[in-house]
Parts: C-alpha cells; sequence; structure tokens
C-alpha cells in the first residue's frame, strides 16, 4: 500500500519551533488537500496532551495520529523530516526527526500500511537513510527500496 | 487445577457469564427499581408509565446487548439486542431469560459466520459484508427465537416463578440459605445474586412494587457475625484483619472479604446458614423487600433500595441474622483456636480462595501481595492497546505479528485496540507506559507488557521467548 504515497506526499527540511507547531506543519499539507478537517490537527495535539509522548514510536520517528471519527475526509499518510529534530518530551528517543501524519477512515483499512511502514522503520539504519534523503524523489525511491527488501 | 475441569469451576464460569450479563447493567435495573417504587407508592401515572415499556423492553434488550459484546464485540451487541427482540416479540413473559440465552447464541453464531464469510471477502467490501452478516443472521435468528425459544422460555419462566411461588407459600424461603451461604464462598455469589435471584426478583417487583428475593444473597449480616467473631475471639493476624474487614464487609458490601476467615475454618459456614436462615425468616416475616438490585451488598445501598417503610425491619432483621452468625461462630472459633498457627492459615485460605475463585481476588491484597503467575504456554490472544486503537498500536501489533512468526507461532492473533473499548477478551496486553494505568484501572486481571518503543522494544522479544520456550 506505500505504493499510494507520491512526491507531494513528502516534505523534507520542515523547521519547527516545538513539537505542537511540528505536528501542525506536518498536517498542513493534509488540510491543503482537504483530506482532513482542520480539528483532526487539534485532536492529534491534544491526544499528546491527554497522555503524553505516545505518538513517539521509537528510532526518531513520531506518528501523529488520531481517530478516524475527529475529522478525517480521507484517508491519507504523509511524511515531514523535521531539520532541525524536534524534542517531543519522549524520554528516550528525542528529538524526532521524522513525523509519519496519518489520516485512517477506520480501524482496519490501513493495516497493510502500517504493517510495511513497520517493517521499515524497525531498523534504524532505514530511518537514517530516509531523513538524510535530499529531495522527496530520493525519500520515495528509498521507502520503495526498502519495501521490496522486506 | 488445569487437569479436570471440576463441576465447580464449570458452575463458576457459567455464573460469572450470567453475571456479566447483568452487572454493567445493574444502574439501569436500580433506576427502573426506583421510578417503579414511587409510580405504584404514589399512584403517580406518568411514573407507572416507564414500569412495562422499561421492563419488557430496554432491560431485557440492555442484558442482550451485554451478553452479545462478551462474546463478539461491538458486533455481538448489536445482534445480541436485535435478536432479543425476538423473543421479546414472541411472549408476553419478561423476556430477561430468554435474553440471556438467545443473544449469546446470536453472536456466537455470527462470529462463526464471519469467520466462514471473511476470508471470501473482497478488499473494500469488508464494511458492506459485515453488516450484511449481522443483518441477516440477525434476522433470521430473532425470527427463530420468536417462535421457538419466545413459547420454551415462557414455560421455563413460569416453573421457575412457580418454585418460589411455592416456597413463599410454605414459607419455605428461609432454607435457600443452607445452599446460598456456601455457595458464596465458593464465589458463586454473583452467579446467584445476579444470574439467578435478579431476573426472579425483577418479575416480582412489577406486580408487587417490591421482593424479599433481592435480600436473599446480599443480606451482610450472617458474613459480619462471622467477621465479629474472629474481631472479639480471634488470634493474631487473623484478629487484626477482621476489624478493618467488618467495614468493607458491612458498609463497603464487598462480601467476598469474609469468605477467607470461613475457607480457614469451613464449620463456621454453619454459622453463615444459621444467621441466613435467621435473616430470610424474618424478611419473610416482616413482608418486606427491596424494589431494586442491591449491589454492592452494602447497609448503605440496601436501605437506599428498601421498599418505602421497610428500611428499620430490614435493619432489625440484618442485625439479627448477625447476631445468631455471631454467636454460632463464637462458639466455633473458641473451641478451635490452639496455638499460633492462625496467622499461616489465613494466608493459605487467601491463596485457597484465589485458586477457588480461579482468578486474583480485588480484596487479597487486603491480605497479602503477590504476583500472579502467568503461563506462557497458554496465550492464545495478544491485544496491543493505545489511545486512538488504530496508528500507534496497529503498528506495534504488526510488529510483534512479525516477531511471533518469525519464530514459527502462527496460531496467536496480534490484536489492535483503543484503551476506551476495554476491557476485552485477551491473555496479554501490550501497551504504552504512558497508558499503562489507564489500562490497568480498565483491565486489571490481565498481564500487562508496557513498552516504550513501539517498533524494537527488547520486551517484544522477551513475550516471544517465554511464549517459545512454554511451548517447548
Amino acid at each position: 500500500m506505500l505504493e499510494m504515497v507520491t512526491e507531494a506526499d513528502i516534505e523534507l527540511g520542515v523547521q519547527a519551533s516545538d513539537w505542537e507547531d511540528a505536528i501542525r506543519k506536518s498536517a498542513r499539507r493534509l488540510l491543503e488537500t482537504e483530506k482532513i478537517e482542520e480539528r483532526y490537527i487539534t485532536a492529534m495535539i491534544d491526544a499528546v496532551h491527554r497522555v503524553g509522548p505516545y505518538i513517539v514510536l521509537g528510532n526518531h520517528v513520531a506518528l501523529a495520529h488520531a481517530r478516524p471519527e475527529c475529522g478525517v475526509k480521507e484517508m491519507s499518510i504523509c511524511f515531514t523530516v523535521l531539520n532541525p529534530p524536534v524534542p517531543f518530551g519522549s524520554d528516550k528517543f528525542d528529538p524526532v526527526t521524522l513525523v509519519i501524519t496519518l489520516a485512517a477512515v477506520d480501524s482496519n483499512s490501513h493495516l497493510e500500511l502500517m504493517s510495511e511502514l513497520a517493517g521499515i522503520l524497525m531498523a534504524e539504519e532505514n530511518v537514517e537513510k530516509l531523513v538524510a534523503s535530499r529531495t522527496p524523489a530520493e525519500f520515495l525511491q528509498q521507502l520503495r527500496l526498502m519495501k521490496e527488501d522486506e | 487445577m488445569s487437569e479436570q475441569i471440576s463441576w465447580r469451576v464449570k458452575a463458576q464460569r457459567f455464573g460469572g457469564k450470567l453475571s456479566a450479563m447483568v452487572v454493567p447493567n445493574l444502574g439501569a435495573f436500580m433506576g427502573w427499581g426506583i421510578l417503579t417504587a414511587l409510580g405504584i407508592w404514589l399512584g403517580n401515572d406518568m411514573l407507572k408509565g416507564f414500569i412495562v415499556p422499561i421492563l419488557n423492553y430496554l432491560l431485557p434488550v440492555l442484558i442482550g446487548v451485554a451478553a452479545g459484546r462478551m462474546v463478539y464485540g461491538e458486533k455481538g451487541a448489536v445482534i445480541g439486542a436485535f435478536t432479543t427482540m425476538g423473543v421479546i416479540i414472541g411472549s408476553d413473559t419478561t423476556m430477561l431469560l430468554g435474553a440471556m440465552i438467545i443473544a449469546p447464541f446470536a453472536a456466537w453464531v455470527l462470529k462463526k459466520v464471519d469467520a466462514f464469510v471473511e476470508p471470501h471477502t473482497p478488499v473494500g467490501f469488508e464494511l458492506l459484508i459485515g453488516n450484511l452478516t449481522t443483518a441477516v443472521t440477525g434476522a433470521v435468528i430473532a425470527v427463530i427465537g420468536c417462535v421457538l425459544l419466545a413459547p420454551a422460555i415462557t414455560s421455563l419462566s413460569n416453573v421457575f416463578a412457580g418454585g418460589v411461588a411455592v416456597l413463599e407459600n410454605h414459607n419455605l424461603l428461609p432454607l435457600t440459605a443452607i445452599f446460598i451461604e456456601p455457595a458464596k464462598v465458593i464465589f458463586l455469589n454473583n452467579a446467584i445474586g445476579q444470574g439467578i435471584l435478579t431476573p426472579l426478583g425483577t418479575t416480582q417487583l412489577a406486580e408487587l412494587g417490591k421482593s424479599v428475593l433481592f435480600l436473599l444473597e446480599s443480606n451482610p449480616g450472617p458474613g459480619f457475625g462471622v467477621l465479629l467473631a474472629y474481631a472479639v475471639f480471634g488470634r493474631g493476624k487473623a484478629k487484626a484483619n477482621a476489624y478493618g474487614a467488618t467495614v468493607i464487609h458491612l458498609i463497603g458490601g464487598i462480601h467476598e472479604i469474609y469468605f477467607p476467615f470461613i475457607l480457614m475454618n469451613p464449620a463456621l459456614v454453619i454459622a453463615t446458614i444459621a444467621g441466613g436462615i435467621t435473616g430470610t425468616f424474618l424478611f419473610s416475616l416482616f413482608k418486606v423487600g427491596l424494589v431494586g438490585v442491591s449491589s454492592p451488598g452494602s447497609v448503605i445501598t440496601i436501605m437506599m433500595m428498601a421498599a418505602v417503610g421497610d428500611q428499620l425491619k430490614i435493619l432489625i432483621a440484618i442485625l439479627a441474622s448477625a447476631a445468631v452468625s455471631f454467636a454460632v461462630a463464637s462458639v466455633i472459633v473458641k473451641s478451635t483456636k490452639s496455638d499460633g498457627e492462625e496467622d499461616q492459615r489465613l494466608e493459605d485460605s487467601v491463596k485457597q480462595m484465589e485458586a477457588l475463585k480461579g482468578k486474583k481476588s480485588r480484596i487479597s491484597s487486603v491480605f497479602s501481595d503477590q504476583e500472579k503467575a502467568v503461563d506462557y504456554g497458554k496465550i492464545q490472544k495478544i491485544l496491543y492497546v493505545c489511545d486512538a486503537g488504530l496508528g500507534s498500536s496497529a503498528m506495534g501489533a504488526s510488529v510483534i505479528a512479525r516477531k511471533l512468526k518469525k519464530a514459527g507461532i502462527t496460531d496467536i492473533p496480534v490484536e489492535h485496540a483503543p484503551v476506551v473499548e476495554l476491557p476485552k477478551e485477551t491473555d496479554v496486553i501490550v501497551t504504552h507506559v504512558s497508558l499503562s494505568e489507564r489500562v490497568q484501572e480498565k483491565q486489571p486481571d490481565v498481564m500487562l507488557v508496557t513498552i516504550q518503543d513501539y517498533l524494537n522494544a527488547p520486551e517484544y522479544d522477551e513475550l516471544v521467548e517465554q511464549i517459545k520456550k512454554a511451548r517447548g
């Protein structure tokens, strides 16, 4: 399902003042393309305020997301590389370099995508390679290569 | 205990299931009791208007929801409610019992149907086909319930109600204590209280405005007498524990607290039986009753649920049953205390109690702290929990699934869910540290693995390793 990702879903070298700003900037593309409503962004930020930095997966990657009913219009995903990296309040995995914003429409249809991503992100060197990409095209190409290696 | 499943375990499991259908809905039962009692007492037509519709439709459907959910999650809840309507339409009798039968059955059938249909479902049609299976299965079972099950339940309910009427008419109700009191101690208390007495009492309530049946199991008098005997005549740790236990028992209404004292000295069950007979005899003599379930069995809830004007009489009966139980228990406690071994015996019987209950009791920590041993070989399902239940947990679940597959274990599904949907049926819950408190609050009985790293948590490997080792 990683095939659905296009160059336009990848943004590199994003500057953010803090983690809230990072989530907002990562999600702005989904907002511009009308995949999500404004309130979905608030919901993602609220969730972190409520339960802590549980969206930080490990290996300096954060998976920003909230419930489908919080304003998702269409299933979508986008990748944002932060430069410089931003602390998310996670003792172990700060600072975060890669934010993946996920907008799911139910609890199952994106599972294949999650599984593919997990396989890639488990290896720290993969994350390092991805965030070192110079262009979105290179990022996408790496991602697809890594998926084939799986 | 795992080699042979005794009748007791079976009865307990069955009872546990019955009470699991009723317990989540007790608030509605109590609310209905209040409306009914007020309506009949005041003769208010508006309040009386609530009685029949809630009893005939809402309460059975709520039981159907809980019963269906127990078997097959939210889909089970929906089909449980839907098919319960079948038995309701098919009969004039209150279908609490009918709901307890048809809803879990329908949910179970739907689970089987879905398991058969799912592999054949084209991608993208899951939602549509999932709804269609519920609709078709639900419609078929609702009709079956209406035509076949409803008449059968009607006769069965009449037999039960007739049995209770016979006992009441011949003043034999107090003798039920002979069964109820020993059964309570081996943790059939919820099975009796919520599984059997609540539905019967509810039917009586609709006719008479109150029912004595709600008092049979919830009467804290007998247990209070035993604890008091220990507080006065006991020794060492047993004596010290008995003081605190009386408060938890009488005011908090958690009867489990006195069970270890009886298991420590089984002859004491004579005391609770004597107390129970006294209490029920007086309840019947005074013609008192409650207007709804008293859960937990605390004096406070009992007073709140007592029919108007019955409070004092009920209190007298409870105290009398406590006095009789205390008198008998004192003789037994005094005659059996020999040496300082009692401390050890109390802790032993707490352990025995856990074994009887089949799981860690919520009150055993009052007596001692001990870790629950986990049998990794028996793990059949792993649940990954996160806040939203679709991003982090889905990712984590797929990592564990990969690791299990690599270890050659293919029969353990790893599912994911949001924390609000707990409790769910599972053997292990995996979650992020920041959510562990909420998970424990919602489902304290299940082994919990907390992680910090969704992708490479060392806890995953340990879990997989332990499962592999246990399976040999």
